[in-house]
Protein backbone atom coordinates (compact mmCIF):
# COMPACT_ATOMS: atom_id res chain seq x y z
CA UNK A 1 0.00 0.00 0.00
CA UNK A 2 2.71 2.42 0.94
CA UNK A 3 4.76 1.22 -2.05
CA UNK A 4 1.88 1.98 -4.38
CA UNK A 5 1.47 5.51 -3.09
CA UNK A 6 5.22 6.00 -3.31
CA UNK A 7 5.27 4.86 -6.87
CA UNK A 8 2.34 7.13 -7.66
CA UNK A 9 4.01 10.13 -6.07
CA UNK A 10 7.28 9.53 -7.92
CA UNK A 11 5.53 9.17 -11.25
CA UNK A 12 3.63 12.34 -10.47
CA UNK A 13 6.88 14.11 -9.90
CA UNK A 14 8.40 12.65 -13.06
CA UNK A 15 5.81 13.45 -15.66
CA UNK A 16 3.95 16.33 -14.11
CA UNK A 17 0.53 14.62 -14.47
CA UNK A 18 -1.67 13.67 -11.51
CA UNK A 19 -1.17 10.09 -10.36
CA UNK A 20 -4.44 8.91 -11.89
CA UNK A 21 -3.18 9.62 -15.44
CA UNK A 22 -1.49 6.50 -16.71
CA UNK A 23 1.31 7.25 -19.12
CA UNK A 24 2.98 4.74 -21.40
CA UNK A 25 6.61 5.64 -21.76
CA UNK A 26 7.14 2.56 -23.96
CA UNK A 27 4.57 3.68 -26.53
CA UNK A 28 6.98 5.93 -28.43
CA UNK A 29 9.61 3.24 -28.58
CA UNK A 30 7.04 0.72 -29.80
CA UNK A 31 5.83 3.11 -32.48
CA UNK A 32 9.39 3.73 -33.64
CA UNK A 33 10.02 0.01 -33.82
CA UNK A 34 6.88 -0.49 -35.93
CA UNK A 35 7.89 2.20 -38.39
CA UNK A 36 11.46 0.95 -38.70
CA UNK A 37 10.46 -2.67 -39.17
CA UNK A 38 7.78 -1.79 -41.68
CA UNK A 39 10.27 0.27 -43.68
CA UNK A 40 12.80 -2.53 -43.59
CA UNK A 41 10.23 -5.07 -44.74
CA UNK A 42 9.15 -2.86 -47.63
CA UNK A 43 12.70 -2.03 -48.67
CA UNK A 44 14.24 -5.43 -48.19
CA UNK A 45 11.39 -7.67 -49.32
CA UNK A 46 12.19 -7.18 -53.05
CA UNK A 47 15.80 -8.07 -52.33
CA UNK A 48 14.66 -11.24 -50.60
CA UNK A 49 12.40 -12.01 -53.56
CA UNK A 50 15.24 -11.39 -55.97
CA UNK A 51 17.40 -13.75 -54.06
CA UNK A 52 14.80 -16.46 -54.45
CA UNK A 53 15.02 -16.74 -58.27
CA UNK A 54 15.12 -20.48 -58.97
CA UNK A 55 18.26 -21.88 -60.57
CA UNK A 56 16.33 -23.22 -63.54
CA UNK A 57 15.28 -19.70 -64.57
CA UNK A 58 17.22 -17.46 -66.83
CA UNK A 59 19.20 -14.80 -65.09
CA UNK A 60 17.12 -11.60 -64.91
CA UNK A 61 18.71 -8.88 -67.00
CA UNK A 62 20.73 -6.37 -65.12
CA UNK A 63 18.85 -3.12 -64.62
CA UNK A 64 20.97 -0.12 -63.79
CA UNK A 65 19.71 2.54 -61.45
CA UNK A 66 19.50 5.01 -64.32
CA UNK A 67 17.33 2.67 -66.42
CA UNK A 68 15.10 2.12 -63.42
CA UNK A 69 14.66 5.87 -62.94
CA UNK A 70 14.12 6.42 -66.64
CA UNK A 71 11.43 3.79 -67.12
CA UNK A 72 9.53 4.20 -63.89
CA UNK A 73 9.74 7.94 -63.33
CA UNK A 74 11.14 10.03 -66.17
CA UNK A 75 9.11 8.55 -69.03
CA UNK A 76 5.75 8.62 -67.17
CA UNK A 77 6.44 12.13 -65.94
CA UNK A 78 7.37 13.20 -69.44
CA UNK A 79 4.18 11.75 -70.87
CA UNK A 80 2.12 13.43 -68.16
CA UNK A 81 3.84 16.74 -68.90
CA UNK A 82 3.20 16.49 -72.64
CA UNK A 83 -0.48 15.64 -72.06
CA UNK A 84 -0.97 18.57 -69.66
CA UNK A 85 0.69 20.99 -72.07
CA UNK A 86 -1.48 19.72 -74.92
CA UNK A 87 -4.57 20.10 -72.75
CA UNK A 88 -3.71 23.64 -71.72
CA UNK A 89 -2.58 24.77 -75.19
CA UNK A 90 -5.95 25.81 -76.68
CA UNK A 91 -6.78 28.15 -73.82
CA UNK A 92 -3.30 29.64 -73.95
CA UNK A 93 -3.25 30.50 -77.65
CA UNK A 94 -6.99 30.99 -78.23
CA UNK A 95 -7.95 34.66 -78.23
CA UNK A 96 -11.34 34.56 -76.56
CA UNK A 97 -11.87 38.28 -77.02
CA UNK A 98 -14.07 40.37 -74.82
CA UNK A 99 -15.80 38.24 -72.22
CA UNK A 100 -18.85 39.19 -70.18
CA UNK A 101 -18.06 40.89 -66.92
CA UNK A 102 -14.64 42.13 -67.95
CA UNK A 103 -14.00 45.82 -67.90
CA UNK A 104 -13.13 47.30 -71.27
CA UNK A 105 -9.43 48.03 -71.11
CA UNK A 106 -8.71 47.86 -74.79
CA UNK A 107 -8.34 50.63 -77.34
CA UNK A 108 -11.65 52.03 -78.56
CA UNK A 109 -12.88 50.37 -81.72
CA UNK A 110 -14.84 52.12 -84.41
CA UNK A 111 -16.57 49.90 -86.94
CA UNK A 112 -17.49 51.66 -90.15
CA UNK A 113 -15.94 54.90 -89.00
CA UNK A 114 -13.59 57.23 -90.86
CA UNK A 115 -10.10 56.03 -91.50
CA UNK A 116 -8.44 58.52 -89.14
CA UNK A 117 -10.45 57.15 -86.24
CA UNK A 118 -11.39 59.34 -83.31
CA UNK A 119 -9.04 62.11 -84.54
CA UNK A 120 -11.52 62.69 -87.36
CA UNK A 121 -13.89 64.26 -84.82
CA UNK A 122 -11.48 67.13 -84.18
CA UNK A 123 -12.40 68.94 -87.39
CA UNK A 124 -16.11 68.30 -87.19
CA UNK A 125 -18.64 70.71 -85.86
CA UNK A 126 -21.48 68.80 -84.26
CA UNK A 127 -23.32 72.08 -83.74
CA UNK A 128 -23.86 72.31 -87.47
CA UNK A 129 -26.03 69.24 -87.14
CA UNK A 130 -27.71 70.41 -83.95
CA UNK A 131 -31.41 69.64 -84.03
CA UNK A 132 -31.05 67.45 -87.09
CA UNK A 133 -29.65 64.45 -85.30
CA UNK A 134 -32.08 62.08 -83.67
CA UNK A 135 -31.66 59.05 -81.50
CA UNK A 136 -31.67 58.10 -77.88
CA UNK A 137 -29.38 57.35 -74.99
CA UNK A 138 -29.59 54.62 -72.40
CA UNK A 139 -27.71 53.07 -69.54
CA UNK A 140 -27.62 49.54 -68.23
CA UNK B 1 -2.67 44.22 -76.44
CA UNK B 2 -2.98 41.18 -74.15
CA UNK B 3 -5.49 38.53 -75.15
CA UNK B 4 -8.98 38.75 -73.80
CA UNK B 5 -9.16 42.51 -73.45
CA UNK B 6 -10.50 43.77 -76.73
CA UNK B 7 -12.59 41.98 -79.32
CA UNK B 8 -11.29 38.78 -80.84
CA UNK B 9 -11.01 38.48 -84.60
CA UNK B 10 -14.17 36.40 -84.62
CA UNK B 11 -16.14 38.97 -82.62
CA UNK B 12 -14.91 41.75 -84.90
CA UNK B 13 -15.98 39.74 -87.91
CA UNK B 14 -19.42 39.20 -86.34
CA UNK B 15 -19.91 42.93 -85.82
CA UNK B 16 -18.68 43.75 -89.33
CA UNK B 17 -21.10 41.26 -90.80
CA UNK B 18 -23.98 42.64 -88.70
CA UNK B 19 -23.18 46.15 -89.96
CA UNK B 20 -23.11 44.99 -93.57
CA UNK B 21 -26.39 43.13 -93.13
CA UNK B 22 -28.01 46.19 -91.56
CA UNK B 23 -26.82 48.40 -94.44
CA UNK B 24 -28.15 45.93 -97.00
CA UNK B 25 -31.54 45.75 -95.31
CA UNK B 26 -32.06 49.47 -94.71
CA UNK B 27 -29.96 51.17 -97.39
CA UNK B 28 -28.53 53.45 -94.70
CA UNK B 29 -25.04 53.47 -93.27
CA UNK B 30 -24.30 52.06 -89.86
CA UNK B 31 -21.32 52.61 -87.64
CA UNK B 32 -20.49 51.16 -84.23
CA UNK B 33 -18.12 52.73 -81.74
CA UNK B 34 -17.06 50.73 -78.71
CA UNK B 35 -14.92 52.44 -76.13
CA UNK B 36 -14.76 55.27 -73.64
CA UNK B 37 -15.87 58.76 -74.53
CA UNK B 38 -13.71 61.83 -74.09
CA UNK B 39 -15.96 64.15 -72.18
CA UNK B 40 -19.67 63.63 -71.94
CA UNK B 41 -21.02 60.63 -73.83
CA UNK B 42 -23.91 62.36 -75.62
CA UNK B 43 -21.97 65.21 -77.26
CA UNK B 44 -19.06 62.86 -77.97
CA UNK B 45 -21.35 60.42 -79.80
CA UNK B 46 -22.84 63.35 -81.74
CA UNK B 47 -19.38 64.45 -82.78
CA UNK B 48 -18.53 60.90 -83.88
CA UNK B 49 -21.69 60.85 -85.94
CA UNK B 50 -20.87 64.20 -87.50
CA UNK B 51 -17.43 62.88 -88.50
CA UNK B 52 -18.94 60.07 -90.59
CA UNK B 53 -18.80 60.30 -94.37
CA UNK B 54 -22.47 61.11 -94.82
CA UNK B 55 -23.92 61.88 -91.40
CA UNK B 56 -27.42 62.54 -92.73
CA UNK B 57 -27.76 59.00 -94.00
CA UNK B 58 -25.93 57.32 -91.10
CA UNK B 59 -26.74 55.70 -87.79
CA UNK B 60 -24.09 55.71 -85.11
CA UNK B 61 -24.22 53.28 -82.22
CA UNK B 62 -21.97 54.31 -79.35
CA UNK B 63 -21.31 51.78 -76.58
CA UNK B 64 -19.15 52.43 -73.57
CA UNK B 65 -18.90 49.03 -71.83
CA UNK B 66 -16.95 50.41 -68.88
CA UNK B 67 -19.36 53.26 -68.10
CA UNK B 68 -22.39 51.20 -69.27
CA UNK B 69 -23.59 53.94 -71.56
CA UNK B 70 -25.38 53.44 -74.86
CA UNK B 71 -26.02 56.24 -77.37
CA UNK B 72 -27.71 55.86 -80.73
CA UNK B 73 -27.51 58.84 -83.08
CA UNK B 74 -29.47 59.01 -86.31
CA UNK B 75 -28.97 61.44 -89.20
CA UNK B 76 -31.60 63.80 -90.55
CA UNK B 77 -32.46 61.63 -93.55
CA UNK B 78 -32.50 58.40 -91.55
CA UNK B 79 -34.85 60.01 -89.07
CA UNK B 80 -37.60 60.12 -91.65
CA UNK B 81 -37.66 56.33 -91.71
CA UNK B 82 -36.30 55.55 -88.29
CA UNK B 83 -38.31 57.29 -85.60
CA UNK B 84 -36.85 57.97 -82.21
CA UNK B 85 -39.44 55.62 -80.74
CA UNK B 86 -38.14 52.78 -82.89
CA UNK B 87 -34.61 53.68 -81.83
CA UNK B 88 -35.70 53.56 -78.21
CA UNK B 89 -37.12 50.06 -78.73
CA UNK B 90 -33.83 48.90 -80.21
CA UNK B 91 -31.99 50.53 -77.33
CA UNK B 92 -34.09 48.55 -74.84
CA UNK B 93 -33.27 45.30 -76.64
CA UNK B 94 -29.57 46.19 -76.57
CA UNK B 95 -29.77 47.22 -72.92
CA UNK B 96 -31.14 43.84 -71.88
CA UNK B 97 -28.42 42.00 -73.79
CA UNK B 98 -25.70 44.25 -72.35
CA UNK B 99 -27.08 43.77 -68.85
CA UNK B 100 -26.54 40.04 -69.32
CA UNK B 101 -22.95 40.74 -70.33
CA UNK B 102 -23.52 39.92 -73.99
CA UNK B 103 -21.75 42.84 -75.66
CA UNK B 104 -21.40 41.46 -79.17
CA UNK B 105 -24.87 39.89 -79.13
CA UNK B 106 -26.40 43.17 -78.00
CA UNK B 107 -24.70 45.11 -80.78
CA UNK B 108 -25.83 42.56 -83.38
CA UNK B 109 -29.40 42.54 -82.08
CA UNK B 110 -29.54 46.34 -81.98
CA UNK B 111 -28.23 46.70 -85.54
CA UNK B 112 -30.72 44.15 -86.80
CA UNK B 113 -33.62 45.86 -85.08
CA UNK B 114 -32.59 49.37 -86.19
CA UNK B 115 -32.21 48.30 -89.81
CA UNK B 116 -35.55 46.44 -89.76
CA UNK B 117 -37.26 49.53 -88.41
CA UNK B 118 -35.53 51.82 -90.91
CA UNK B 119 -36.42 49.55 -93.82
CA UNK B 120 -40.16 49.71 -93.23
CA UNK B 121 -41.79 51.66 -96.03
CA UNK B 122 -43.33 54.92 -94.92
CA UNK B 123 -47.06 55.02 -94.84
CA UNK B 124 -47.92 57.93 -97.08
CA UNK B 125 -51.67 57.69 -96.60
CA UNK B 126 -52.57 58.74 -93.09
CA UNK B 127 -56.32 58.24 -93.42
CA UNK B 128 -56.59 54.52 -93.93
Amino acid sequence: MTEATDAASTSKVRNGYPACVITHPTRTARRLLTVVSATLVVVLAPVAAQAAVPDAWDDPPKVSGLDFLLVLFLIPLGIALVISVLAALPSMIGDKGYEPGQSWRSQPEWFGGPRQGVEATDGTDARALEGEQGGTSARW
Amino acid sequence: MPAGEGFSAEQRHDIDRAIRAAETVSRYEFSVFVGPSTGEAGPFARRLHAALTSPDRSVLVFVDPAARILEIITGSVVRRDLSDDAVRLAAVAMQSAFAQGDLVGGIKRGLAQLSEAAAQPRTLHADA
